[in-house]
């Protein structure tokens, strides 16, 4: 094997199905002795014999005990009110408590949570919160129970709807969701190292700072490629190579290629960009997303892990993006970029502040950092691999049609600036001779 | 029980001579495909050493003595383009895997494939169709025995006899069975009337020709100038008197793109059978599968969502990663259409811009760490 042909292992091997492992909750209910049959090869029909039936059974036990388990579900009396506002579109609970309170709502200043409609439906739907409306009737105030239908009917659009479809999807998942145009709070952002007390010198040094690349870059690139240029002018081409590299060098200048921001520098300065530009697009992006984390403060937040937009397969408004929309939604985006390793830093500060049993983010920080490292140790050809294969700027597009939802990841990627051909190495050449000679 | 035991045994030796035929080769491909490109390179000679082959070199460098264009090809009424000599389509598939071979899955190997099932030579070379047949009916054997097994587990648990033992074993030898590699055996020849036809003396008359396609063919004339056709002449035969860009909008967008990605150093063959534009391999079909579908798309084109996610199915099926890869026009049609209408074919395809995106399915899941 040659030093550039060294494989790289992906860890994501597809296989998109999900099985229910019945075999973990045993624990919860005490039952070790009851080990679920782990599956494999299906039984295709009866064989006559008890076995199947036996094995049948005690699974479906198992299954129904760990359902019928005490902890699980709601209780009556844990149950918070929630009002509907018809005016407002919110609900506000007014004495707030239960651990959903962590990754729900926001809390105002005088103690009450102001739910947005897709957390008081999904709160609904799940048993935590009762549904209540006041309603004057002859001047006086009498509070209503409403039934999840009515809740159901409050929604006032098809665009609403999708987002509550993705919203409680999400959170049925476990992730933590919030819109992105969320105002409560702290949140950072990957560009707000630069807003932040730099602001005045940053336009200024942005504006040198790219005086000064445009010259080097244009200095540089000229005399990396001095050969082919000067070839250019007098318009020779040669035919004769010294490596193959050289015949590849020869024509991979030839089709013009977009390089995605992969750099916080870079980031900012295509972020920059869209600024001064009019955002008009029909691609909003809806909710943060962030996985699952106890240590996660919705006061204090930090980088989110994906950021969603929606797109209604059936919607008249919208079609599926093209690229213009692709580059509109990707300048946008400010959420954690794995590519970037300072980002981990910054995140590793709000996780600190945030005291309350970070023992796990730590850990989960601590072996991100080592693999983060571990693409040191790869070849460079590896490297170059892992990176079109991982990619740059990515976000999530929810593809909704009729209430179901398709999850999607649009990475930007650059086959254009890494080279991969192949480079003979030294080695064969010298195995070349004997083996000649043995088969001749 | 012992029968499955001789099997195991019969399975490692089976197995440790795989591993060396496998690793001969591999060997064997690294020198046959050496070459990436059809212009193979030649490293100057030192100063010192040989100060005339130096110099010989560099004169030859600088005149342009060397002649790359060495291909003849061939263009029919149906507008395929052919390369017919056996030494040509030998070379053109060796120095980068260009064109199929019309009588066979890629590589043009008919005529040696013939021969080997004539048995008109020593048939050592082992050809990728065998290959497949062989793993086909491997497959099926592995079917039965798995049946057999099946069987025999019924009938135990029927007499409620359960061998723990007898199933740790029958699954280790199942295992082994699907990890194995191929072993050839030799088939026994039949001769059909038709095939008297074919053979010549000791050898089979060649029927096949290389097939390239038009993106092979101006890649193959215009950025690495082995093709005998110029590039206007092939242009001119590719695409007759277009009257608007339209009519060469898409050979060019998928020019370009395949221009992209064979200039960076990828193995670039037909995505055809697995409904996209193309296919990317780090080197080569015998190296490794391909890595890469590539869709090749308009910047401005949007689809319904059911067109991106069955072609991301498919080609997420066969374990490979889906691009959407746009081509931007960086200036009006009209302009382009008269860099075309003055064969200014380079500086047409300068004025293309590609974008890439990956395109992947993302389940809820698996995501959460």
């Amino acid at each position: 094997m040659s030093d550039n042909e060294e494989t790289f292992n992906d860890s994501d091997v597809e296989g998109d199905e999900l099985l229910q492992d019945w075999s973990l909750a045993t624990k919860i209910i005490g039952d070790n002795k009851n080990v679920i049959p782990l599956r494999g090869e299906k039984d295709y029909e009866p064989d006559g014999t008890g076995m199947q039936g036996s094995m049948l059974f005690k699974a479906k036990k198992v299954m129904f005990d760990v359902l019928r388990q005490p902890d699980r579900g709601t209780i009556i009396k844990n149950q918070v009110k929630a009002y509907y506002d018809l005016d407002l579109h919110v609900a506000t609970i007014k004495f707030p408590k239960g651990t959903f309170t962590n990754t729900v709502g926001s809390p105002n200043s005088d103690g009450t949570l102001t739910l947005q409609f897709h957390e008081f439906v999904y709160l609904v739907e799940r048993g935590s919160v009762s549904p209540i409306i006041d309603l004057g009737i002859n001047g006086e105030k009498e509070e209503y129970l409403l039934s999840l239908q009515d809740v159901y009917s409050f929604f006032k659009s098809q665009d609403e709807l999708d987002e509550f479809f993705v919203y409680a999807y999400l959170k049925r998942m476990g992730y933590i969701v919030f819109p992105t145009n969320w105002k409560y709070g702290k949140q950072l952002s990957v560009y707000s190292r630069y807003n932040k007390g730099e602001n005045r010198f940053q336009n200024t040094y942005l504006l040198l700072n790219g005086i000064f690349n445009l010259f080097t870059n244009i200095s540089y690139s000229w005399l990396k490629d001095w050969a082919t240029n000067i070839n250019n002018i007098i318009s020779f081409h040669p035919v004769k190579f010294a490596s193959s590299g050289a015949i590849f060098e020869s024509i991979n200048k030839t089709i013009t290629f977009y390089a995605p921001p992969k750099s916080q520098k870079q980031l900012l300065e295509s972020h920059g960009v869209d600024l001064n530009a009019p955002v008009s697009s029909n691609y909003k992006i809806a909710f943060d997303v962030w996985k699952p984390n106890p240590s996660f403060k919705k006061s204090n937040r930090y980088l989110p892990d994906f950021q969603i937009v929606i797109h209604n397969k059936n919607s008249k408004k919208a079609e599926f993006p093209n690229l213009k929309d692709f580059k509109g939604i990707f300048q946008r985006l400010d959420h954690k970029f794995p590519f970037i390793n300072d980002v981990d830093i910054a995140e590793e500060k709000v996780t600190k502040s945030n005291k309350t049993g970070n023992v796990d983010a730590q850990r989960h920080l601590k072996s991100r950092r080592k693999n983060n490292k571990g693409d040191k140790t790869l070849s460079l050809y590896a490297r170059k691999m892992k990176r079109i294969k991982e990619g740059y700027r990515s976000f999530l597009l929810a593809v909704m049609d009729g209430g179901l939802v398709s999850i999607v990841k649009i990475t930007e990627t650059d086959f254009g600036s890494e080279n991969i051909w192949y480079v003979p190495s030294p080695k064969i050449v010298q195995w070349k001779k004997p083996n000649q000679k043995k088969r001749n | 029980m012992l029968i499955s035991l001789a099997c195991l045994v019969t399975i490692y030796e089976d197995r440790g001579r795989q591993v060396l035929t496998m690793s001969k080769r591999s060997h064997r491909n690294q020198l046959q495909y050496k070459h990436a490109l059809p212009i193979e390179a030649q490293p100057v000679p030192s100063v010192w050493k040989h100060p005339f082959q130096a110099f010989s070199w560099i004169l030859d460098w600088a005149m342009r003595w060397s002649e790359t264009r060495i291909i003849d090809v061939k263009i029919n009424q149906l507008g395929q383009i052919l390369v017919c000599d056996q030494w040509q389509m030998k070379y053109l598939w060796e120095h980068g895997f260009f064109g199929t071979g019309q009588l066979s899955r890629s590589e043009p190997n008919w005529q040696a494939r013939t021969m080997s099932r004539l048995q008109l030579n020593d048939a050592d070379r082992i050809n990728l169709e065998h290959v497949t047949d062989v793993r086909r009916r491997q497959r099926l054997e592995f079917k039965k025995l798995r049946a057999e097994f099946e069987a025999k587990k019924l009938e135990m648990r029927q007499k409620g006899i359960v061998d723990e033992q007898f199933i740790e074993q029958e699954r280790l030898f199942l295992k082994n069975q699907r990890d194995k590699e191929l072993a050839f055996e030799k088939d026994s020849m039949q001769i059909r009337d038709e095939d008297l036809r074919l053979i010549e003396g000791k050898s089979v008359i060649q029927l096949e020709s290389l097939q390239l396609m038009p993106v092979e063919a101006i890649f193959l004339s215009y950025a690495v100038p082995v093709l005998k056709i110029t590039l206007q002449q092939l242009m001119v035969s590719l695409v007759l008197e277009p009257k608007s860009f339209q009519d060469i909008k898409k050979l060019i967008h998928q020019y370009v793109a395949y221009h992209h990605y064979r200039s960076k150093g990828w193995c670039v063959r037909s995505g055809i059978k697995f409904g996209c534009e193309y296919l990317l391999y780090r080197r080569g079909p015998p190296f490794q599968h391909a890595e890469y579908g590539i869709m090749v798309l308009d910047a401005n084109q949007s689809n319904d969502y059911t067109w991106y996610s069955s072609a991301a199915r498919v080609v997420g099926g066969a374990k490979k990663q889906f691009v959407l890869c746009y081509v931007e026009q960086l200036i009006p049609e009209d302009d382009l259409m008269e860099l075309w209408k003055q064969s200014k074919y380079d500086e047409l395809f300068r004025n293309f811009k590609i974008h890439e995106l990956l395109y992947k399915r993302w389940v809820a899941g698996k995501n959460r760490d």
